[in-house]
């Protein structure tokens, strides 16, 4: 036991723990009882005797046995209960009652550089369960949130490992980067990838501006609020969880056989008027080789969850290691990543604490070609569109080259084209908390976030197609350096007047430093005699190399009160003055304000019913900022690439010049949130329920402001030019019910967000994004309409008839068939000037629905989640439903054929197929789906069982993710978030045949010593 | 009490480290790593070079490795697309959507090609710009230098502007680099346009030396003969043949010669005897090296394959003609003609080898903008009525180069007796075949009105095609300032 206080060696304490139940057994009384919640006996609630770490769980009739002197006191609690101390007294048989925690509403939740009780909140702020998204077998935080709180939206980009999804918070606020900010323990961090889930104690969002104002100028897209997990019981506990698996691909895409291909191939060149392919004159002998499978496997997952915590009377300590490994359902793609993690802390004096958090990751990802405009390179979606008759392997075994496409063979895209990249992250924190008298609280916090990026990657010489080839071997070498320092200090005061005035003032001063760092480097020529190819071993001759440096600075002050008036009357108010490197010396200082308040009308004397527990009005209001934007761009700087050779021998000769204007009069981009909301709570909190309504005002919008080519500048500078209003409505709502053995949750949230342009300046007055191979510039951005929205003709259906044709706006050459556009201007032909908006990726709301059961032994948990009436620019249809050079999808087979024979799907044609594949509604689809992305049946051994094993819980369970999708979408997967190869938070809603969803099954055991 | 002081004392302590913190405001200055800003800029005679150098980057780009788009909007590809002498090739007949569009002239606005020659060629112009504009103020030692980078810059600037009149006609003229909010620009009218440009060579020709009194370490950089030669291109294609003439006199008096027909486009052949001028490349880990042989080559040989010759250009030589060996080869197994543009082809069908670094687009071929023949060629369309013996004289020239060893029957000398229509049209014929695959065809065939009757059948519309869509982004982004082309 002292071995155990001096916290020294926390090896020995797992030794310990095996055999501590042998050392419990030793004593000799032996006290027994039933303990009763709700009327009913609760099993699972904690026994522990007092001062010490001996403890049992009542099994399933609420029965407990424990060994102890029977002088002790016993400590029973339980979630959701009132934890109760009963002295024994030589008591042998008790009967415990446990009453219910209604006020687990006034949990405490963690806010901005503090903590609040959950009753005094006044701004919108989200919990999200961190048990809840255990049950998923996501990767990180950020992917593991989606749909589980109103007003945030999370999409996936690909379903690469390791991939990041795009997180909006109430909507896109702004054109440039619309993340949330994540801090963990008081530190923002870069890459939330890096954080373990499973150390993730609570998860808060923060959405509107009262509460995000105290993060001022980082606080405009919203404030996720990450605490990772302390030793909480004085009995420690040992923790193991694992889960593994198999995903297999989401496949959402029927296309042609060979011989099927081959008859619309001669059936577009009759239509043309020319010869068929000779090769192609018996279209029913051609082959067909599934290309579309070619890179594709089921890809292993596991994941290991080791973590045991405690704490004594000075300390507390949580330790674990986590390892997650995902093989991709795509050949050769992977991730994997490593975390340790040490929580501790000290109280050093009766007054002074000092704790850290600290973490070590590492991760290793290998991931397959995805990017471009163009469909070729992206291995997930290229084998759909090669042409089916061509052998995927050439007889001399090498990979098959298309012939009629410019499909590269995907196996040879992943043998050659996966990136591997390695990362390692140390994110820590140390604070220092000082009570510095009666009610007053010093606290210093200093944390370091740095993440070491490395690639290294031998490619050997290849030749996979015309368009992917390399003559020579290489090897590129990448190396980065992201690093972000902060210090906060802030000083907090409490104080209680006359009982019923409660104020508490918060001052603080914060620094941040953020520094990146990179050098690329590649060589050729690697001789075939190394067998581990390193940067040095490839000819000095090839040697390239690129470097560069930035740096950035934050200077912040800040303050809050808080005051609550007889637990009636709520009023928080924040401001915060932020000072930013990236500005030039006239703009540099913004300035923060919110003010919200809260009225508990449930505590008033007058309210007296009964079944409404909890009635709570919020109103709010707030100033937040971005400075997104890169570090010099107030400078007029030159490009030192802008190079020429000059002379007999052709020597490079550095030229410099401006890529972009740089702009001096750069200030900061401020959002205004307006909130109201309720909080209701029936029936001791059986039923519960929140509503907000927001409007969210961004001005002096940061972005790149799109110019003139002749400005001659190939990138657009950046300027404050432009608003952006985004509206909204959030509902949550959860149900709970016990019934003797068997309770249940039900909960829902779904979010009604509207986004628009209220104004961009002239320089600027129009933003064109998202281009895709065959289309221009899919979406568009101009005042009175949502941020990149999709533009382009609007389809009213095939040309049936000459006669059609002819009495009609058409394009030149057009026959019966083809595609039929609405002559918006209706001046007799069709042109730019007819062009319109067909559709926007947002959508008119999203959703969560979670539903759990728990039966005996037995749990059940599923969780939807979904969006509806988002549009899709589906990209990757002009080659499967247009151009024959490629495969195309089984959706051809419909084509008209003659008059009356389809009115959505035109002839097939080479000679015009320009016609027909014009970024037009034909290619806007509907994108609503809803998806069951989370089931989870499981089982509980019981107490009685384990007892002898010295384990307090153990359970199994079989989990399934994206086992249903409900949608319309036909192509790969309609959940598309930003396109990230394209690095623009405007290029949304655009599919260009991505990584699709992978469908994940898996086992798992979680144990508890 | 003790306890007190002590807790105050703790108090201040804390206050005091918190306010030590702040009210630097020196912690916010960030100067840019790596990159010099304007303000520091364009001070020395160094300086004035590295801006000259930027000035010849986008001619580079628009051939470039690191420009695929720009690459495929290049005259080799995109401006002889659709002409009588090219076929698109690539993969399949809808390879390459933009391309495929000038080949059955189906142009839309949104076409990148277009797109890439206004935007690169607009670069070009700012930075040949902000030479004029700021080495004015330096001070140079030598004051030939400074008025020889102007001089430059200002063919730099008549350079990319003649790619925008050809591709677009009248386009905004930017005579200065511009503020923000003054970007948007009218167009000028074609005329204006091309009075510009004969501005800027006018200066060029005077100020600039030419390339033979200059030592190698001078080649590359636009020269007297080279602003002479584009002059005459410039001139030509307004059917201003006084002026081809009098600026033809002029650059015949240089001491350029004609090299073999065959070593022209190999290596050796770059900055050759008859060279005019040349857009340089080379291959090697600074990535300056050229996409158009890549672009051309037979896609079972590693290449896209665009830009294949048809047969009619392979039919109009004679079957004899020694220049045709050297200007075109033959690979099956590929969609297309099968039949590929030898003058920018690599080993085996060149000595050029493949780049060894730096990717398939990484080649070290210079682009041979303006050669003898073609000089020669232009004189010779300028004085056939004038002087018919003269015309025939120059004509005959080329094809006494390109017979070389070869006995007399071979490419013979045009009859004697050649003249009017006929001399004419044998100058046009001697055009197509000597200039065959570098990108001249469509605009000779625009300018001298002989489009239509020849691309009528292959989808020309006249009246509309001569010249491209103003690109559909900045017709947009200029809010109705920028007027689009007739029937686009």
């Amino acid at each position: 036991m002292e071995l155990i206080r001096s916290n020294k060696l926390q090896v020995l304490f797992v030794i310990f723990l095996l055999f501590s139940g042998a050392i419990s057994q030793a004593q000799s009384t032996t006290i027994t009882g039933t303990v009763i919640g709700d009327g009913y006996p609760l099993p699972g609630v904690s026994v522990v005797i007092k001062g010490t770490n001996n403890g049992v769980v009542t099994d399933f009739d609420g029965n407990f046995s424990i060994d102890g002197e029977s002088s002790v006191t016993l400590v029973f609690s339980y979630v959701g209960f009132i934890t109760k101390e009963i002295l024994v007294e030589g008591k042998t048989n008790l009967e415990v009652t446990l009453e219910p925690d209604l006020a687990k509403l006034d949990e405490v939740v963690i806010v901005g550089y503090g903590t609040q009780k959950k009753s005094d909140v006044t701004g919108a702020v989200s919990s999200i369960s961190s048990e809840d998204i255990q049950k998923t077998a996501n990767v990180s935080i950020n992917q593991a949130i989606q749909g589980r709180a109103a007003g945030v939206t999370v999409s996936k980009t690909s379903g690469s490992p390791g991939a990041s999804p795009t997180v909006r918070i109430r909507g896109t606020g702004t054109v440039n980067n619309a993340d949330p900010l994540y801090v963990v323990d008081g530190i923002p961090v870069n890459d939330i990838r890096n954080i373990n889930m499973a150390d993730a104690e609570s998860i808060e969002v923060l959405k509107d501006a009262s509460a995000t104002a105290i993060y001022g100028s980082r606080g405009a897209n919203g404030v996720v609020l990450i605490q990772t997990k302390t030793g909480k019981s004085e009995k420690p506990v040992l923790s193991y969880n694992m889960y593994t698996g198999f995903q297999s691909r989401v496949d959402n895409i029927d296309i042609l056989s060979g011989p099927q291909w081959g008859m619309l191939s001669n059936e577009a060149n009759r239509n043309d008027g020319n010869e068929i392919n000779p090769d192609f004159a018996n279209p029913e002998s051609l082959p067909t080789y599934a290309w579309e499978d070619a890179a594709y496997r089921d890809g292993l997952v596991q994941n290991h969850q080791l973590s045991f915590s405690g704490r004594s009377d000075k300390t507390t300590y949580y330790v674990s290691y986590g390892y997650i490994s995902q093989e991709g359902v795509i050949k050769g793609s992977s991730y994997k990543r490593q975390n340790l993690r040490v929580n501790n802390t000290y109280q050093l004096t009766e007054d002074i604490k000092f704790g850290h958090n600290l973490q070590y990751a590492n991760s290793s990802r290998i991931s397959s070609p995805e990017s471009g405009q163009d469909p070729w390179r992206r291995a997930a979606f290229v084998g759909y569109i090669a042409e089916p008759i061509t052998p995927l392997f050439q007889e001399d075994g090498s990979y098959g080259v298309t012939q009629y496409s410019s499909a590269v063979n995907p196996l040879g895209l992943v043998e050659f084209g996966s990136m591997p990249e390695k990362r390692e992250n140390f994110l820590g924190n140390f604070f220092l908390e000082a009570n510095l008298a009666e009610g007053l609280l010093f606290r210093s916090n200093f944390g370091v976030d740095i993440n070491k990026i490395e690639v290294d990657n031998y490619i050997p010489d290849y030749n996979v197609a015309p368009t992917y080839n390399s003559p020579e071997s290489t090897y590129i070498l990448n190396r980065a350096e992201q690093k972000s320092l902060v210090w906060s200090n802030t000083l907090n005061y409490n104080k209680v007047f006359n009982k019923k005035h409660d104020f508490t003032a918060l001052l603080g001063h914060e620094i941040q430093e953020i520094s990146y760092n990179n050098v690329n480097a590649q060589r050729s020529e690697i001789p075939g005699s190394v067998s581990n190819p390193t940067l040095g071993s490839g000819n000095v001759a090839t040697a390239s190399n690129n470097g560069g440096r930035s740096e950035s600075k934050l200077l912040s002050f800040f303050g809050r009160l808080n005051y609550n008036f007889d637990e009636r009357y709520l009023v928080t108010a924040t401001y915060r003055v932020d000072g930013s490197s990236r500005f030039g010396s006239n703009n540099r200082w913004g300035k923060f304000p919110s003010m919200a308040l809260g009225w508990n009308i449930h505590n008033e004397d007058f309210f007296q019913t009964d079944f409404i527990n909890q009635l709570k009005f919020r109103a709010g209001w707030g100033e937040t900022g971005n400075q997104n934007l890169p570090n010099a761009s107030t400078f007029n700087t030159l490009d030192l690439n802008t190079n020429y050779p000059f002379g007999i021998n052709e020597i490079t000769n550095v030229g410099a010049a401006p890529l972009r204007p740089g702009n001096q009069d750069l200030k900061w981009e401020t959002t205004v949130t307006q909130n109201v909301g309720i909080d209701m709570a029936f029936w001791k909190n059986q039923l519960s329920f929140t509503a907000d309504y927001f409007i969210k005002n961004t001005t002096d919008l940061l972005l790149a402001v799109p110019i003139l080519a002749t400005s001659g500048y190939q990138q657009s500078p950046f300027g404050n030019a432009g608003d952006i209003e985004n509206k909204g409505l959030e509902l949550s709502t959860t149900y709970r019910k016990n019934i003797n053995d068997f309770n249940f949750k039900i909960g829902g949230n779904v979010s009604f967000i509207r986004n628009k342009v209220t104004e961009l300046a002239t320089d600027g007055s129009l933003i064109l994004s998202a281009p895709a191979q065959g289309f221009g510039s899919v979406g568009r951005t101009e005042v009175g309409h949502s941020l990149a929205s999709f533009h382009g003709y609007e389809m009213i259906g095939i040309f049936q008839t000459q006669e059609e044709v002819e009495n009609n706006a058409a394009f030149p050459n057009t026959q019966p068939g083809d595609v039929r556009y609405r002559d918006i201007n209706e001046d007799g032909i069709i042109n730019d000037d007819d062009k319109t908006y067909i559709g926007s990726p947002f959508p008119d709301f999203t959703y969560g629905l979670n539903f759990e059961v728990n039966y005996k032994q037995w749990d059940l948990s599923l969780f939807f989640q979904g969006t509806q009436g988002n549009d899709i620019f589906n990209a990757s249809a002009y080659y499967l439903e247009a151009d024959l050079g490629t495969n195309l999808s089984t959706k051809m087979l419909d084509r008209w054929t003659g008059e009356g024979t389809s009115n959505a799907v035109p002839r097939v044609t080479y000679l015009n197929n320009g016609v027909n594949t014009q970024q037009s509604s034909r290619f806007v689809r509907d994108g609503s789906y809803g998806r069951l992305k989370n089931a989870q049946l499981g089982y509980a051994f019981s107490e009685s069982l384990l007892e002898s094993l010295s384990i307090s819980k153990l359970r199994i369970y079989v989990s399934g993710q994206n086992l249903l999708t409900f949608t319309n979408y036909d192509g790969l997967d309609p959940e598309i978030g930003v396109d990230q190869t394209f690095n623009n938070p405007l290029d949304i809603g655009v599919d260009r045949g991505r990584y699709p969803s992978t469908r994940t099954v898996t086992l798992g055991l979680d144990v508890t010593f | 009490m003790n306890y007190n002081k002590i807790r105050t004392g703790r108090i201040i302590f804390f206050v005091l480290a918190v306010l030590s913190l702040g009210s630097c405001s020196d912690y916010l200055e960030e100067e840019p790593y790596g990159e010099p800003t304007e303000e520091n800029f364009y001070k020395t005679e160094s300086d004035a070079q590295q801006a000259l150098t930027a000035a010849y980057y986008p001619m580079r780009e628009m051939f470039s490795t690191q420009n695929f788009g720009a690459t495929t909007a290049s005259d080799f590809i995109f401006g002889d697309i659709g002409t009588d002498d090219i076929l698109k090739g690539g993969a399949r007949s809808s390879d390459g959507p933009h391309l495929f569009e000038k080949q059955n002239y189906n142009l839309t606005t949104s076409n990148p090609a277009v797109a890439n020659i206004w935007k690169v060629n607009y670069k070009g112009i700012l930075y040949a710009n902000l030479v004029l504009e700021k080495v004015q103020g330096i001070e140079f030692e030598d004051e030939g230098l400074k008025t020889r980078i102007l001089a430059e810059a200002n063919f730099l600037r008549a350079y990319y502007y003649f790619d925008l009149v050809n591709t677009f006609g009248g386009v905004p003229l930017i005579e200065m680099s511009l503020e923000a909010g003054e970007y948007n620009q009218p167009r000028a009218s074609k005329e204006e346009t091309y009075a510009f440009i004969e501005n800027d060579l006018e200066k060029a020709i005077e100020d600039l030396p030419s390339r033979f009194e200059m030592g190698q370490e001078y080649l590359g950089h636009a020269d007297k003969g080279a602003a002479l030669g584009l002059m005459m291109r410039v001139s030509l294609y307004q059917n201003k043949m006084d002026q081809v003439r009098l600026y033809g006199e002029q650059i015949l008096q240089l001491a350029y010669s004609l090299p073999n027909f065959d070593d022209i486009f190999e290596p050796a052949g770059e900055w050759n005897s008859g060279s005019v001028f040349e857009i340089d490349f080379s291959s090697n880990s600074d990535f300056l090296g050229g996409r158009i042989p890549h672009m051309l080559q037979p896609r079972n040989q590693g290449g896209i394959g665009f830009s294949q010759i048809k047969d009619g250009l392979r039919d109009e030589f004679d079957t004899n003609d020694p220049r045709f060996e050297s200007s075109f080869y033959n690979v099956e197994g590929n969609y297309g003609t099968n039949w590929y543009n030898r003058k920018y082809s690599l080993a085996p069908h060149s000595n050029y080898q493949r780049p060894n670094v730096g990717g398939a687009g990484n080649n070290p071929h210079n682009i041979r903008f303006i050669r003898l023949a073609d000089v020669y060629l232009m004189y010779a369309e300028a004085i056939y009525n004038e002087d018919p013996a003269l015309a025939r004289e120059y004509v005959n020239k080329v094809r006494t180069r390109a017979r070389g060893e070869n006995s007399n029957s071979i490419v013979p000398n045009l009859d004697s007796t050649l003249s009017g229509e006929d001399l004419l049209d044998a100058i046009y014929k001697e055009r197509r075949l000597e200039l065959a695959g570098e990108g001249l065809r469509y605009h000779d065939l625009v300018r001298t009105d002989r489009a239509e009757t020849i691309l009528a059948p292959l989808g020309f519309k006249e009246g509309i095609n001569e010249i491209m869509p103003i690109p559909f982004e900045q017709v947009s982004l200029s809010d109705g300032v920028l007027e689009q082309n007739n029937g686009y």
